[in-house]
């Protein structure tokens, strides 16, 4: 018997995304209040969930039926872990989105908790088809976010990720039906027991168009081009949840497919050049952006591309700086899209070039300061760890020419983020209004998160010590 | 350019596709062949997926038809899922819709008498019909969505009938919650009755009887209900300006 | 034999990346999106057909079924791809009414 079923951390959301309209008709105020206590609710399951996964592997059977006859949600440490992130970092992100004015605010606060829904369906579920309608769930609830504010910039970045997202889900769909059609199952670990019953040919097609699919979803080149101008035209609590929830369940979705289904060893580097291919995409281009927005969205590309990368390099410590870079990138990308939306709103401008001085206010430049030291790896906060494991693992398995790259882009990095530092903390700016409480708490509290695991980081290296199960085609 | 571009994408994706399904027979299959692995127990059966469905999907979940079986019941959850997708475009279209709300709606010719008096006459009959599709859904082909998408088109013929009308926007919203609470709440009382999500706890009563396949019908009704409010609200966002 | 089912199946889902691609008239784009989205039900349906099976209903007449499954999940595949539509032609509404057109040039030159 289960202590703590992991499928209330779907059912709870979705029951009060129904409930939401009823209680719209009665009060508009209390709304934003429910979504907060839903999703701390719901962290609140995710930690006690995470806690049982550490013994042992969660299977919750839904419907009754064994798998792969019925769906079944499997929760390994990882899968806990990551859910866990995705509950904490909506938790905080929904604190900024209480400030959200622009109507209608029932369909923003649905639509919040039902990406949330989403990317912890797509984190827990152990059933490929059932994956793929989680994808479908976070994404379509995606597309509505994006267009939420209604002008040019929202549709035309709304459009791009409905195009290159229905192209994604396509080749999902074709991945799933050459599986079934040579195993007859959709279970995931069914799959992984009997894939050599697949013809080889069809086996690479299959992993190929799965990879595609679910890469549109984690931000890979070449399939990210609507990552820019989404987030740049979406309101600022959506990109920073983009960033930290959708981005990170699809990670882990392709994680997933690469060693919980297909534990393919001889074609990682497939997916290391992939994740090169982003990392420089990302960086490079993030260095020439003037709009705040767009140089974030293009630095998480490229993060997205390093968290790639050493999920391609394949070895435990590798993989663990996968892990950690997934933890570090959610709360520190979080912080600075919040961050950004004050600036923006502060200074009434996009321009990096018209924001000086905005960081003086410590109660803003002290969080952005971290955020951004984490980002490009500084050693006393998270960011450092999963940088430095993903350098190691590579150096160990001997990819010289990639960790040159790597470093190259990690340098390209820090010369665009100095030049934001310096000017948002050059003196002589103008005087802006000081931010509320629901953006400093948010920022404070990630910070907070950020400092504390990066200055004693031990317990996260515990439950990084599953990732050798995980790697051998372990939940 | 791009044009190139598209051609020789599509071309590759063609040919690396082609071969792919080469090797996948169509037709010559024997369903039975392909024993599947109980991941939670751990053991290799000579049992497979599909052909358990068809041998004990009727003892199972009391269903006559199968695929109503397969997806209301052992894959229950995918349409949890799929209401959700459809519950999210609704919402969605009606979020991206708001602002042209206001706007005042353009000038319509009034359709001539035969078109309005025989909307109006069809109008019970098709939701009616739809009604019974998904009341049926666990006997005859159709189901939940099918049944839904009837009961939108019988709207869909006054919105084009009478230029003026318009569904009520509160009306459409509490169906549609009342709906997706039903089918939430149905699966949470499993989980607290058997312990499993979504746990088919009625009684399953006769095969081929309108009341039996314990929670079938129900949740069929629910996503019946919900589908064809959901559908006639993005009729309704799309329609958009109203005064 | 050739399976033609699944050739005219890949041969829609190519052709509507082509036209994604190619095109850039916003209706046609979404034309094409359908297309790929049409091409996939095809294709899934096809891959449960038994040779000589008959819908999985049960009825006494007949023993021989063809795969309930695909047809499953062929019916979540379709409820899906008409939401994606639902909102894709909304957003095009949406960038027609701020810009009044629907060929991506004018509306990036709109933008400008």
């Amino acid at each position: 018997m289960i202590a703590v079923h992991p499928v209330l951390l779907i059912a709870i959301p979705l029951f009060f995304a129904f409930l939401l309209p009823l209680i719209g008709l009665f009060s508009k105020k209390v709304l934003k209040y429910v979504v907060t206590g839903t999703i701390a609710l719901n962290t609140i399951i995710a930690l006690l969930v995470f806690r049982e996964a550490l013994n042992s592997p969660i299977f919750d059977i839904l419907g009754g039926f064994k798998p792969p006859l019925g769906i079944v949600l499997m929760v390994g440490p990882l899968g806990g872990f990551i859910a866990l992130i995705i509950n904490m970092a909506g938790l905080i992100i929904s604190i900024y989105g209480m400030e959200m004015k622009k109507e209608p605010l029932v369909k923003y606060y649905m639509l919040s908790l039902l990406l949330l829904m989403g990317a912890n369906g797509m984190v827990l579920t152990g059933d490929l088809f059932n994956l793929f309608v989680f994808l479908e769930v976070t994404s379509i609830a995606s597309y509505g976010l994006a267009a939420y504010n209604k002008d040019l910039k929202g549709f035309e970045g709304a459009l791009k990720y409905v195009i290159l997202g229905s192209i994604g889900s396509t080749f999902v769909l074709i991945g799933i039906a050459l599986i079934y059609s040579q195993l007859r199952t959709l279970n995931m670990l069914d799959i992984a027991t009997r894939l050599n019953e697949m013809d080889p040919y069809v086996k690479i097609v299959a992993f190929t168009s799965l990879f595609l699919g679910f890469g549109v979803e984690a931000e890979m080149f070449p399939l990210n081009t609507w990552v820019p101008e989404t987030y740049d035209g979406a309101p600022h609590s959506v990109s920073a949840m983009f960033a930290s929830m959708s981005a990170k369940a699809g990670i882990f979705a392709l994680a997933r497919v690469i060693f919980t289904i297909f534990a393919f060893t001889n074609y990682l580097w497939f997916v290391v050049i992939m994740g090169v291919l982003t990392v420089f995409f990302g960086e490079i281009i993030a260095y020439a952006q003037r709009d705040i927005k767009r140089m974030l969205a293009y630095s998480s590309i490229g993060q997205m591309g390093m968290i790639l990368m050493g999920l391609g390099i394949g070895t435990t410590m590798a993989v663990e700086g996968a892990f950690f870079q997934m933890f570090s990138h959610a709360m520190a990308k979080a912080l600075l899209f919040i961050a950004a939306g004050y600036m923006i709103y502060a200074t009434q401008t996009e321009k990096m070039s018209e924001m000086k001085g905005i960081g003086r206010n410590p109660l803003i430049g002290i969080p952005l300061l971290i955020g951004i030291l984490s980002i490009l790896g500084m050693p006393p906060f998270i960011g450092f760890y999963g940088k430095f494991y993903i350098l190691m693992g590579g150096f160990s398995e001997g990819y010289y020419a990639i960790i040159a790259l790597f470093l190259a882009a990690s340098l390209v990095e820090v010369a665009y983020y100095a030049r934001f530092i310096k000017i948002a903390f050059e003196g002589g700016g103008k005087r802006y209004p000081s931010p509320k409480a629901t953006v400093y708490i948010p920022l404070l509290l990630f910070a907070v998160i950020i400092v504390i695991f990066g200055v004693y980081p031990k317990p996260i290296f515990e439950i990084l010590s599953h990732v050798t199960t995980f790697l051998t085609g372990g939940v | 350019m791009k044009r190139i571009l598209g051609g020789v994408i599509a071309v590759l994706i063609f040919i690396v596709l082609a071969l792919a399904f080469v090797h996948i027979p169509f037709g010559n299959i024997d369903l039975a062949e392909y024993h599947y692995y109980n991941p939670v127990d751990n053991e290799h059966t000579q049992d497979s997926v599909p052909q358990h469905y068809l041998d004990e999907g009727k003892k199972e979940t009391g269903s006559t038809n199968i695929v109503t079986a397969v997806v209301v019941d052992y894959r229950g959850f995918d349409t949890l899922g799929e209401v959700t997708v459809l519950f999210l475009a609704s919402t969605g279209v009606g979020s991206i819709m708001y602002i042209f709300e206001k706007e005042k709606r353009r000038k319509v010719r009034r359709a001539n008498a035969v078109v309005e008096t025989a909307s109006k006459l069809l109008f019970g009959f098709i939701i009616l019909f739809g009604a019974y599709i998904f009341v049926h859904g666990h006997l005859t082909p159709g189901g939940g969505f099918p049944g839904g998408a009837v009961i939108a088109s019988s709207f869909l013929l006054l919105y084009l009938a009478y230029p003026r009308f318009h569904a009520e926007h509160k009306n459409l919203n509490i169906a549609e919650s009342l709906a997706g609470l039903t089918f939430v709440g149905v699966g949470i009382l499993g989980l607290f009755l058997a312990g499993y999500f979504l746990y088919n706890f009625l009684p399953f009563g006769l095969p081929t009887y309108l009341f039996s396949a314990g929670v079938i019908p129900v949740i069929y009704v629910a996503v019946g209900v919900k589908v064809g409010s959901e559908l006639t609200g993005i009729v309704d966002a799309m329609m958009g300006v109203r005064e | 034999m050739i399976p033609y089912y699944y050739l005219a199946s890949v041969a829609l889902i190519v052709i509507g990346i082509y036209i994604v691609i190619a095109k850039k008239n916003l209706i046609k784009i979404i034309i094409g999106l359908d297309m790929m989205d049409t091409g996939v039900n095809l294709l899934l349906i096809s891959i449960g057909y038994v040779k000589g099976g008959t819908a999985p209903i049960e009825n006494g007449n007949y023993t021989l079924y063809v795969d309930p499954i695909p047809q499953a999940l062929v019916l979540t595949a379709i409820v899906i791809g008409v939401s994606v539509m639902a909102l894709a032609l909304s957003i095009v509404i949406g960038l027609y009414k701020n810009t009044g057109s629907l060929e991506l040039d004018e509306i990036r030159r709109e933008r400008k």
